[in-house]
C-alpha cells in the first residue's frame, strides 16, 4: 500500500514529510530521492504527487516445466492497466493467460484458486461484458516457444478493493476457448487445461 | 520447537513462544474417504494441546481446526495418521478484508514458506519454515517491494510504514537460526503488523545477521485463502485435484 501512504504524505505539511522521511534514513534509494531533489517541503510534496499518479507491479512466472516469464503491469491514475508479457518455453500456439484469485503457490499453481472474479460472472473473452476480471484471453507463442504480448485492460487495477497485487498470473497448457467452446469447463476456465507456470504480482519501485 | 525459540530472540514475545501463539482457525484438505478416517483424524488432533475445536467435513475432505498451535505441528499430526494433508485456508472468525498471506521461497537452493495471518487489528501471526540455509544466523525481514526480477536485490529496503515511530523498522523480523541440517523454523506473534498492508511486498533472507548486503533469497507476499474461501473451488479449477498438483 505504498501508493496510498505517499498520497497521505503528499498532502501533509513539510513537517510531516520530514518526520515521515526520518525512519527510512539514507538507505532508501527510491523515495528519499524526492526529498533531496526539491528545494523545500512543498516541492517535495509535488514530486511525490507526480510519482503517485502511476503505479507499477511485476510478476516473475515459474512452473514445474521449462516455462517461465516476466509480466510487468503499469497503471496511470485510475486508467487502464497495461500488461507487458514475455513468457518462454511454451509449445507454439495459443495459451490461456489469466489472473487468478490468490497468489498462493504452495500447492503448485493450483492453489492460486480460480480466475479472479470479484463480480461473480462467468468466464469470457477480455472484450466481453460478461467475463471474470482475470480473463485476459490467450497469448500466442511463436515457433521458438516465446510469447510476447501487450494487453491493456480496465478490470485489473493496481490499487483499491479489486487490486490485483498479491494475486497470480497463470499461463495454461491449452487455448482458452473464451467461454464459447461448449465444453463443461468453458464457462469456468475456458477449458484451458493444466497450469504451466504462475507468478505472484508484487509491488515495484516507480 | 527449540529452533523456533532460538529464532524468536528479536521478536516481540520470545518468552511466550508457542503457548502464546494467538488462536486462529486453520483449514486443511485431508485425504479422507470414510467416517472411520474422520474419527482417526479427530482422535489424533485431540491428543494435541492447544486445540479448541475440530470440525470435519467429509464430503469436501476439509478439516477445520481452531487453536493456538503452529501449522507445522498440526500438519505433522495429520501426516502421522497416514494421510495427505495440505493447508488450504487460514483466518479469524472475525472478518478482515485480507486475513491471510503467504510467501513461498521456490529454491533452487533455499526453500521455504512463510505464513502471515491477521489475529486482530493489532496483531498478526507469523509462521515460517526454511530449508537449504547455511547453518547459523540469518537476518530476515519484510521488504518494501515484491519485485523479484533481480532476486532479493530488487526488493528495496526493510518495510516501515510512515506511522511506525520506532527505531526498529516494523518489517524487521530479527534473526533466524538455521541448524546443521540447514533448516530453520519460526512461529510467533508480531505486533502492529497489518497483513493487508504487506500484500505485494516481499520477505527477504540474508546471508548473515547483517542486512547491509542484498538478501540471498526473497519471495512475494501473496494473498492466500481465508477460511472457507478455497476448498469449494479447488476441485473445479482445471479438473485437477490438489493431490495431483505438485
Amino acid at each position: 500500500m505504498a501508493a496510498q501512504s505517499f498520497l497521505l504524505a503528499a498532502t501533509a505539511t513539510a513537517t510531516t514529510a520530514a518526520l515521515f522521511a526520518a525512519p527510512y534514513s539514507s538507505a532508501r534509494p527510491f523515495h528519499s530521492a524526492h526529498f533531496v531533489a526539491g528545494p523545500g517541503g512543498a516541492a517535495a510534496a509535488r514530486a511525490l504527487v507526480v510519482a503517485d499518479a502511476s503505479k507499477k507491479a511485476v510478476a516473475v512466472l515459474k512452473g514445474t516445466s521449462e516455462v517461465e516469464g516476466v509480466v510487468t503491469l503499469t497503471q496511470d491514475d485510475d486508467g487502464p492497466t497495461t500488461v507487458n508479457v514475455r513468457i518462454t518455453g511454451l509449445t507454439p500456439g495459443l495459451h490461456g493467460f489469466h489472473l487468478h484469485e490468490f497468489g498462493d503457490t504452495t500447492n503448485g499453481c493450483i492453489s492460486t484458486g480460480p480466475h479472479f472474479n470479484p463480480n461473480n460472472l462467468t468466464h469470457g473473452a477480455p472484450e466481453d461484458e460478461v467475463r471474470h476480471a482475470g480473463d485476459l484471453g490467450n497469448i500466442v507463442a511463436n515457433a521458438e516457444g516465446v510469447a510476447e504480448a501487450t494487453i491493456v485492460d480496465t478490470q485489473i487495477p493496481l490499487s483499491g478493493p479489486n487490486s490485483v497485487v498479491g494475486r497470480a498470473f497463470v499461463v495454461h497448457e491449452l487455448e482458452d476457448d473464451l467461454g464459447k467452446g461448449g465444453h463443461e469447463l468453458s464457462l469456468s476456465t475456458g477449458n484451458a487445461g493444466g497450469r504451466l507456470a504462475c507468478g505472484v504480482v508484487g509491488l515495484t519501485p516507480l | 520447537m527449540a529452533t523456533a525459540a532460538a529464532a524468536a530472540a528479536d521478536l516481540s514475545a520470545p518468552d511466550k513462544q508457542d503457548s502464546a501463539l494467538p488462536e486462529l482457525t486453520t483449514e486443511f484438505m485431508v485425504d479422507m474417504k470414510c467416517e472411520g478416517c474422520v474419527t482417526a483424524v479427530k482422535n489424533k488432533l485431540q491428543t494435541l494441546e492447544g486445540i479448541k475445536n475440530i470440525e470435519v467435513d467429509l464430503s469436501n475432505q476439509v478439516v477445520r481446526v481452531l487453536g493456538s498451535l503452529p501449522v507445522k505441528t498440526m500438519l505433522d499430526a495429520l501426516h502421522q495418521t497416514g494421510r495427505d494433508a495440505r493447508l488450504i485456508g487460514q483466518g479469524n472468525p472475525n472478518d478482515f478484508l485480507v486475513s491471510a498471506a503467504v510467501a513461498e521461497f521456490k529454491g533452487p537452493v533455499i526453500f521455504g514458506v512463510v505464513r502471515l495471518a491477521q489475529v486482530n487489528m493489532e496483531l498478526a501471526r507469523v509462521e515460517a519454515t526454511f530449508s537449504g540455509l547455511s547453518p547459523g544466523k540469518h537476518g530476515w525481514s519484510i521488504n518494501q517491494f515484491g519485485d523479484l526480477t533481480r532476486g532479493a536485490e530488487s526488493t528495496g529496503n526493510v518495510y516501515n510504514p510512515p506511522d511506525h515511530l520506532s527505531n526498529k523498522p516494523l518489517g524487521d523480523l530479527g534473526t533466524l537460526e538455521a541448524g546443521e541440517n540447514g533448516e530453520a523454523h519460526f512461529s510467533g506473534p508480531k505486533e502492529k503488523l497489518r497483513v493487508v498492508d504487506l500484500i505485494g511486498r516481499s520477505i527477504a533472507l540474508y546471508a548473515t545477521e547483517d542486512r547491509s548486503d542484498p538478501g540471498i533469497a526473497a519471495a512475494v507476499i501473496a494473498r492466500s485463502a481465508g477460511v472457507g474461501e478455497n476448498y469449494k473451488k479447488l476441485c473445479t479449477c482445471d479438473g485437477v485435484t490438489i493431490w495431483e498438483s505438485s
